[in-house]
């Protein structure tokens, strides 16, 4: 195994492995969801194209 | 439609594993490694990091946003979705593709799980052990590769029982539901394969030099065989790298199937599905990068050295079916790490193969109005038909070869892009973001936007031209070097003067699965409209 073989290991590794704790941290410790003041203006897209009707 | 709303997740891991179990699966421990020893590890490693990161992640998301809008109107079918959120008559049949992929390469997926139950009873009981034994003969009786028909009986050495059992254990936990059925295998299964398989990673890092005379078949140098750079510039310059790369992605990620759209509808309306869908990516990533990567071709290299690794890399069956049978029986305890490496790959594969059978039974339950027992025969009934064709004609394993080209090569990406397209073009990228964003545990950063609209599908349209050109046009090119035509098997097994009879059924199976899933969605739109017409607007 040449240098460049550990350094391609070493960070795939890291990454997958880090994103994955990242990951399971945020979901057993994170807060949740965010307040939703700002997506009270969506709505599905047949809903709007309905109101479009009505117009 | 009323009978099929109480079907949920337990709860919102419970979503997470089983979009997991189902991305885990063969290709983590088999596929995956075979194709970065084929292409040299570093500019694999790096060509299969760009795709994660511009296919993988965000075709995710769509997915999983997708589903869950789709659930909010009591629909799970990946037509049903998509004819709920579109409300376009077109939308339904894009959505069908959904149906046609995933029932099609069950077909072919059963049999591969039951070749690895089949495998994982036949080393407990001590078959491989025999000095004698032939491993390439035993697959071609087993898999009945050899000759159309070998394999149908149903002793130990073939593969006709445990192709029975392997549908009834399926076909038992669908029947079971979401949650008692998929969630509860998942929730067990899971954890189960991850703890198998480190124990076999834990056996193969441990076997150090096992033949003194033979010093340079050790693990490190397996290890280096897999991951070695190579020249990363010239080797990144090969299409060819890309295309598998990318195809490494969707085959293992699960996406482009349908199958996150019918999973995520299961979500509760505000349940998060930016975390829980790089959750579940992220735990398929760690099998596949961090257990399949250390596992499969050092344990082969060890062994077998590296000719005898060069010569299988890109073949995933031979490396999984015929190599590693023969190197466990060379190591010590190795019939009990053949029972339980093959064990894995049986749980790995169960939880996909539940995955590929849920979006056919929502179809069939909220389009035609079946109940559950009604829409289990009938899949039942639509897939023995498939397996049993893929089973008996298996010489040269022509039927799964085909089915496996067509279907899980070239509609997956063409259902890929079409459900990126939608999310990004047809609902609007800050709109998908933003019903994305509903319920986020995690933020969903903007740079996504023209990662999902633009790059996404560029990548996936570039990709999928060099696989047309590559693998059905047959032109070999590569940037720096001179370009070969090589005449692609898969045209030429269906088009002019040696065309294979078992290929093109295969192909005129697939296409009266496309026209039944057609009239089917199409007899379901009506019924669908009129339950949405009852929903408050």
């Amino acid at each position: 195994m040449t240098l460049g073989g550990w350094i391609t290991l070493t960070l795939s590794l890291g990454f997958v492995l880090g994103l994955f704790v990242w990951c399971l941290r945020r979901l057993f410790y994170g807060r949740s969801a965010p307040d939703e003041k700002h997506l009270a203006h969506i709505e599905l897209v047949h809903e709007e194209d309905r109101r479009k009707k009505r117009r | 439609m009323s009978h099929r709303l109480h079907e949920a997740w337990s709860g919102r891991l419970g979503a997470i594993l089983a979009v997991a179990g189902s991305a885990v699966g063969l290709g983590n421990f088999i596929r995956f490694p075979a194709q970065a020893a084929q292409y040299g590890g570093g500019a694999f490693m790096l060509a299969y990091f760009v795709s994660f990161l511009v296919i993988g992640i965000p075709l995710c998301w769509s997915e999983w946003t997708l589903g869950r809008m789709g659930g909010r109107s009591g629909f799970h079918s990946s037509a049903g979705v998509l004819h709920a959120v579109l409300r376009r008559p077109w939308a339904k049949y894009v959505g069908a593709l959904g149906f046609i992929v995933v029932t099609l390469i069950y077909t072919y997926y059963v049999c591969i799980e039951a070749w690895c139950l089949g495998y994982a009873v036949n080393a407990a009981a001590g078959t491989f052990n025999a000095a004698d034994l032939d491993f390439g003969a035993f697959f071609g009786r087993f898999t009945g590769a050899g000759e159309n028909g070998a394999s149908v009986g149903f002793g130990l050495r073939e593969m006709g029982l445990f192709l029975v059992l392997t549908f009834a254990l399926n076909f038992f936990f669908i029947y079971r539901g979401v949650s008692r059925g998929i969630e509860w295998v998942c929730r067990y299964a899971l954890p189960a394969l991850i703890l198998l398989a480190l124990v076999i990673l834990v056996r193969v890092l441990t076997l150090g030099t096992p033949d003194p005379a033979k010093p340079d078949q050790n693990v490190l140098n397996g290890l280096g065989f897999l991951w070695n750079p190579g020249n990363v510039a010239v080797d990144l310059l090969n299409p060819q790298l890309w295309l598998a790369a990318a195809s490494q992605v969707f085959f293992s990620l699960s996406i482009g199937m349908g199958v996150i759209i019918t999973y995520a509808s299961y979500l509760k309306p505000k349940d998060d599905v930016v975390l829980s869908g790089l959750t579940a990516a992220s735990a398929n990533e760690v099998c596949e990068v961090g257990i399949g990567g250390l596992m499969t071709i050092p344990a082969a290299y060890v062994f077998l050295g590296a000719a005898g690794v060069a010569a299988l890399a890109g073949k995933t069956i031979g490396l999984g079916f015929i190599a590693l049978p023969q190197v466990f029986t060379q190591m010590p305890g190795g019939q009990l790490f053949a029972f339980l490496y093959f064990s894995l790959l049986f749980l790995a594969a169960i939880t996909s193969s539940l995955s590929m059978l849920q979006p056919g039974i929502a179809l069939l339950e909220e389009g035609l109005g079946l109940r559950r027992r009604a829409s289990v025969t009938t899949l039942c009934a639509i897939t023995t038909f498939g397996a049993v064709f893929v089973w008996y004609f298996s010489k040269d394993l022509k039927a799964l070869d085909t089915i496996d080209f067509w279907i899980a090569n070239v509609l997956i990406f063409i259902q890929a892009t079409m459900i990126v397209v939608i999310f990004g073009w047809v609902i609007g990228i800050d709109r998908g973001l933003a019903e994305a964003r509903r319920g986020a545990r995690i933020g969903l950063p903007a740079i996504w936007g023209p990662v999902i609209k633009y790059l996404c599908p560029l990548y996936l349209g570039t990709i999928f031209a060099l696989f047309l050109v590559n693998k059905v046009v047959g032109w070999n090119f590569r940037f720096g070097a001179e370009a070969k035509f090589i005449r692609s098997d898969y045209v030429t097994d269906l088009v002019g003067p040696d065309v294979n009879p078992v290929a093109i059924a295969s192909v005129a199976i697939i296409l009266a699965l496309a026209v039944a899933s057609f009239v089917i969605v199409r007899v379901s739109a009506r019924r669908w409209d009129e339950a949405l017409a009852k929903q408050k607007p």
